[in-house]
């Protein structure tokens, strides 16, 4: 959370740097290494698991929608307590259900076009509060486990759009809540545009992480806290909302959802060192560390989560 | 321990008798033209066949018979001079001689000679800031760590850095002392300056293997940096307006021919440069960085082969980002502040006493804030330190012991945070109390004519004590108990056994082997998250978790003098093996040490380090240097980091390469000019990726398995000496005679980077576009520092 001041600390170093330093294009020979199996699952209170399971790609391997399709697995057997989950392919599910999977595996409709991956979904499980999940997956000769927990929500007293100090027009959502009186509580918020807005901004068609998103309750456990947010946006987005002044801002008249989620201590290991490593990519002061993954014998996580919605107006 | 206790005791006393001859002669020596005082200057009187050497600082204290002597003073590089004294019962007679500079080849080196392959002495090099001066300059700021870095054994951090490893050794490994008090952080922005400022100092002196029992605490080095005494005949001056700084030295008389002082001043300007050029609106508008430090000594010369001095160094960075563009406002500082006092007592001219007293202390802090939240982060380490010494000759022994007595204060990462009326819950702030302390004796000693032997042994002892509180952690990394310390509560202790040896055998007059084993403790450590060194980086005492840094170094070498002792060249091979060291576990934040122990977050590894050394340097004449070359190896294990496997340590160069040479061109012109060449830095690349929530997810290789494109550059630099007479008409001769210039100045020009080579200084990984429209790719990019970078000096001196 505002932790992630003392990066961006750093951010302004390398930057200064970069001031001053010259960059070029290089060509290094990175040499081919063992594939290992990859696992993006979740599972929310009220939603069913859903599972891709991948490979890693050679660094400089080609980069066509193609290629990156290719190394989603179609052929694993995957399991969430003991029911086999359904294989579904982007290209395979009709127009009006699209959308509905876009949501689910967090990659936009618009996206799958091009990159007919596929997923596991298990139609007939129902994530639900306090309830622990075992996924095993089954790729070629390898298996994979992994155990995770929806954990009861925390339902944040409110939450709110603020213009930020010296805008007219520019601001963050705000929420507050009250911390259980357990520690290790961890959470991670999301956002989403959604329509109709009165300033023509375009809508998400998926939740987005803001920078900062996933925190624990180390410092305020148990206590009543207001934690502000930026935009969550897709990474490396080329939109022209995400790269101008409204850059990890919400404008006034926009209506959002904030989707606010609890989960565990391990998907919080995850997600916190994913966010890190997104942070730190080319930093000379950070140490380059590996993503924690809570899965026996691959890489990647497999997450369940608590979570609450509230649609906000962005109103001063 | 005891024992050793009562000789250092009774040395004292037993020696204080042996002082029998009623008059004496003491005082300084100097060089005649810049006051510099001149260690190891002999002081000979042949009628009664004695001799001495002064000391560190040029002093020299001689008992004699009353009489009338022939006293004899000379120096390398430096006309002999010679004085007749007469002495009457009970008195003592001040000398404060200046020696004037002459070409080398009529120098007298035999002492040089002798010591170059008689003494026991390995990996030891004494730098004299003149030589230093005359070498390229970054940016032309002088700086004598970056000139340590062009030895052999001793490789630099990175690109214009001031950071060092030595054989192998982590950045902690150093001791680096300034008139006996520790510097825990030498550098000024991000490491590219030293914070020594040139001007101030008379020489550095680095001891990078076969340490003396004397000099403990660190594994790898020890830098004993000795600022200047100021002039105790005439009030003087000197400074110069550089590129980025400009700094002004003052010194004189207190009482004459008694007592000096020198204060030394340098700032920055970066600040005032760099803000015209940046727009108020832009993200950096408002922010601004600068440095400053200031020195000061003051010297009593109390008679009787009796001084004291004073000396101090006060110093800071200081960075401003506060961007009329963002919420984001942040304020960092870090900077020392040192005082050392000392005593010396020439007892008679076989002993001298010196006690020295220091306090140091290191500060390091951060404010960050947006919108309504705050963060504090302060980190701080205090020193206070006493080490007295007694230096005695009995027969063929030249015997020091002593001891030295530390008390550190360190508090690490202390953290502090609030958002609007909410205050976060940080835990205790966390701080360290230890106590360290070392007795120590030493012999050097000749076994036979060709052979020297220097054994000594140190004992060093080191307690934690409380107030403490220790958090228990599962193996989650959460708090499960803890365990709170009394006051004055012993929470951990260690006893270390030194022993140290070197010995030289000499092959013939010019020809020595030389070999040395050196065992040390370390009882503090420097945990760094990044691995590029940093202000933030943070020091922590040994604990019950933290056992102290253990190193083992075996060296041998062959020393060879050509040209009549003009060219010196040695073959020095070491091995070392390190235990206990540390590091930030995998994927540590600053964060996880808030309501936490820093000490909790470390894990435990040893290393080892093994490399042969070649040196060659040529002392005297018009065109001096040295040319070094350094192959070595140094690895590192620890069990939590890459799977328990030993990997490169990320300073491990394989071939390491610097050639030093200035050139006199004429009694105005002095032209110099460096080139090094190391292995690539070790680095951690990623060699696969993935795709989590659409982004690319790297996946890194085994720790430091990379290496970075070799690194070379050549700096060049010319030094334009003015004229330092003018002439003038002798008002009753009607004769032109010369006469020196109030005021004397050196211009000096230099060329960093030459041609124009640009070294990386970091890798890292672009990747752009979006998978889904075919617009996706990777680039591997390199960053490079600096480009060739002209600088123009203007030093003054009157």
């Amino acid at each position: 959370m505002e932790f992630s001041i003392l990066k961006r600390f750093w951010h302004i170093a390398i930057w200064g740097f970069l001031l001053v330093s010259c960059e070029k294009d290089i060509a290094i020979d990175i040499p081919d290494t063992e594939p290992q199996i990859v696992i993006e699952g979740s599972i929310e209170n009220g939603g069913p698991p859903i599972v891709l399971v991948s490979k890693t790609r050679g660094f400089f391997e080609p980069t066509t929608p193609a290629d990156i399709a290719n190394s989603y697995i179609a052929d694993a057997t995957v399991f969430v307590n003991n029911l086999e989950l359904t294989a579904v392919c982007a290209a395979d599910i009709p127009e009006e259900l699209l959308s509905e999977f876009a949501e689910l595996i967090g990659i936009p409709p618009d996206d799958l076009d091009d990159l007919p991956l596929c997923g596991y979904i298990g139609f007939d499980i129902l994530g639900d509060f306090n309830t622990s999940y075992d996924l095993r997956v089954e790729v070629d000769d390898q298996v994979l486990t992994a155990r995770t927990h929806i954990p009861n929500p925390v339902v944040p007293d409110s939450s709110y759009f603020r213009l930020w100090a010296n805008s007219p027009q520019y601001g963050y959502v705000f929420t507050r809540f009250v911390d259980p009186d357990t520690l290790n509580n961890a959470y991670r918020v999301f956002t989403k545009r959604i329509g109709p807005n009165n300033n023509d901004n375009p809508v998400d068609e998926v939740y987005y992480a803001p920078l900062g998103s996933t925190f624990l309750d180390e410092f305020f456990n148990g206590t009543s806290i207001e934690v502000g947010f930026q935009r969550g946006q897709p990474f490396n987005s080329s939109r022209p909302v995400d790269i101008g002044d409204e850059d990890g801002f919400f404008e006034l008249g926009d209506r959002f959802v904030f989707k606010f989620c609890s989960f565990s201590e391990p998907s919080y290991q995850f997600y916190r060192t994913f966010e890190q490593q997104l942070g730190t990519n080319g930093s000379p002061f950070a140490a380059p560390n590996n993503v924690i993954t809570n899965i026996e014998g691959g890489l990647g996580i497999w997450a369940g989560s608590a979570c609450v919605y509230d649609t906000i107006f962005a109103t001063p | 321990m005891r024992p050793i206790a009562l000789l250092f005791v009774f040395s004292i006393v037993l020696l204080g008798l042996k002082a029998q001859e009623s008059a004496s002669i003491y005082g300084l020596v100097s060089d005649s033209l810049s006051g510099v005082s001149l260690p190891g200057a002999t002081v000979y009187i042949p009628s009664a066949s004695k001799g001495i050497a002064a000391d560190l600082e040029g002093r020299f204290d001689i008992s004699l018979k009353p009489g009338t002597y022939e006293v004899r003073f000379s120096y390398a590089g430096y006309n002999p001079t010679i004085l007749t004294v007469s002495l009457e019962e009970g008195e003592s007679k001040a000398l404060d001689i200046g020696l004037s500079n002459i070409t080398l080849q009529q120098v007298e080196i035999k002492a040089y000679i002798s010591d170059y392959t008689s003494g026991t002495a390995m990996g030891r090099t004494r730098l004299d800031m003149e030589t230093i001066k005359l070498l390229p300059a970054f940016l032309g700021e002088v700086d004598l760590l970056k000139t340590i870095q062009l030895l052999p054994g001793v490789q630099a951090a990175g690109e214009g850095s001031s950071g060092f490893y030595v054989r192998g050794g982590g950045p902690d490994q150093n001791l680096i002392l300034f008139d006996d008090a520790v510097v825990y952080n030498a550098s000024h922005l991000l490491g590219f300056f030293s914070v020594f400022n040139s001007d101030a100092i008379e020489e550095v002196e680095l001891y990078k293997g076969g340490m003396p029992a004397e000099y403990g605490e660190r594994l790898a080095s020890v830098i004993n940096i000795s600022q200047r005494k100021g002039s105790t005949e005439k009030f003087q001056g000197r400074g110069g307006l550089g590129v980025i700084s400009s700094r002004l030295t003052l010194e004189g008389p207190l009482i004459k021919n008694k007592a000096s002082f020198i204060f030394s001043g340098r700032r920055t300007y970066i600040d005032a440069l760099i803000t015209p050029f940046v727009s108020e609106e832009s993200d950096f508008g408002g922010s601004q960085y600068f440095f400053y430090d200031l020195n000061g000594r003051l010297d009593w010369d109390l008679g009787k082969g009796s001084s004291v001095y004073l000396s101090g160094y006060f110093g800071d960075d200081a960075f401003d980002f506060n961007s009329p563009q963002t919420e984001f406002k942040t304020n960092v500082t870090w900077g020392n502040r040192i005082v050392s006092a000392g005593y010396q007592k020439i007892i008679n001219d076989d002993v001298l006493l010196k006690v020295n007293g220091s306090f140091t202390k290191y500060n390091f802090g951060f404010t960050g804030s947006q919108d309504e939240f705050l963060l504090q982060v302060n980190s701080q380490i205090t020193d206070y330190r006493l080490k007295p010494q007694l230096s005695f000759k009995l027969g063929n022994h030249h015997i020091k012991t002593g001891f030295s007595y530390v008390f550190h204060d360190i508090s690490p990462n202390n953290s502090s945070a609030e958002q609007g009326e909410t205050i976060f819950d940080l835990g205790e702030q966390q701080q360290f109390y230890s106590h360290e302390g070392a007795l120590y004796i030493s012999d050097e000693f000749d076994l036979t004519d060709v052979w020297k032997v220097e054994a000594g042994l140190r004992v060093s002892a080191f307690a934690h004590t409380g107030p403490f509180t220790r958090y228990i952690l599962d193996e989650n990394g959460s708090k499960q108990d803890t365990i709170s310390y009394g006051s004055g509560e012993t929470i951990a202790d260690y006893i270390g056994w030194e022993p140290r040896f070197s010995s030289s055998y000499r092959l013939s007059e010019k020809a020595s082997v030389k070999a040395s084993f050196t065992q040390n403790y370390q009882y503090i450590h420097l945990a760094n998250l990044s691995p590029l060194a940093l202000p933030t980086d943070v020091w922590l005492p040994s604990t019950e978790l933290v056992q102290p840094q253990l190193g083992r170094q075996y060296a041998v070498g062959y020393f060879r003098l050509f040209d009549g002792g003009n060219i010196e060249a040695s073959v020095e091979a070491y091995y070392k093996e390190m235990e206990n060291l540390i590091e930030y576990k995998e994927n540590t934040q600053p964060s996880d040490g808030v309501d936490n122990n820093e000490d909790n977050l470390l894990t435990f590894g040893r290393g080892e380090s093994y490399g042969i050394e070649f040196f060659v340097k040529k002392n005297f004449g018009k065109t001096t240097g040295w040319i070094g070359y350094t192959l070595s190896r140094t690895e590192r294990q620890f069990d939590a980091i890459n799977r328990g496997q030993w990997f490169p340590a990320t300073f491990d160069r394989t071939h390491d390469i610097s050639v030093v040479a200035a050139h006199q061109l004429t009694d105005k012109w002095t032209v110099s000019g460096t080139f090094v060449f190391g292995t690539g830095r070790a680095i951690t690349l990623p060699v696969s990726g993935y795709f989590i929530e659409n982004t690319l997810v790297y996946n890194y290789s085994d720790r430091n398995s990379f290496r970075m494109r070799d690194y070379h550059r050549m700096d060049l630099s010319a030094t334009y000496s003015t004229s330092q007479t003018k002439t003038i008409t002798d008002k009753v001769t009607g004769e032109i005679i010369g006469k020196r210039k109030r005021i004397q100045s050196q211009w000096v020009f230099s060329i960093y980077n030459v041609y124009n080579r640009l070294n990386p200084y970091f890798y890292y990984f672009d990747n752009q576009g979006e998978a889904a429209n075919g617009t996706f790719q990777v680039q591997a990019k390199q960053v490079s520092l600096f480009p060739i970078l002209p600088a123009v000096t203007w030093n003054f001196q009157f």
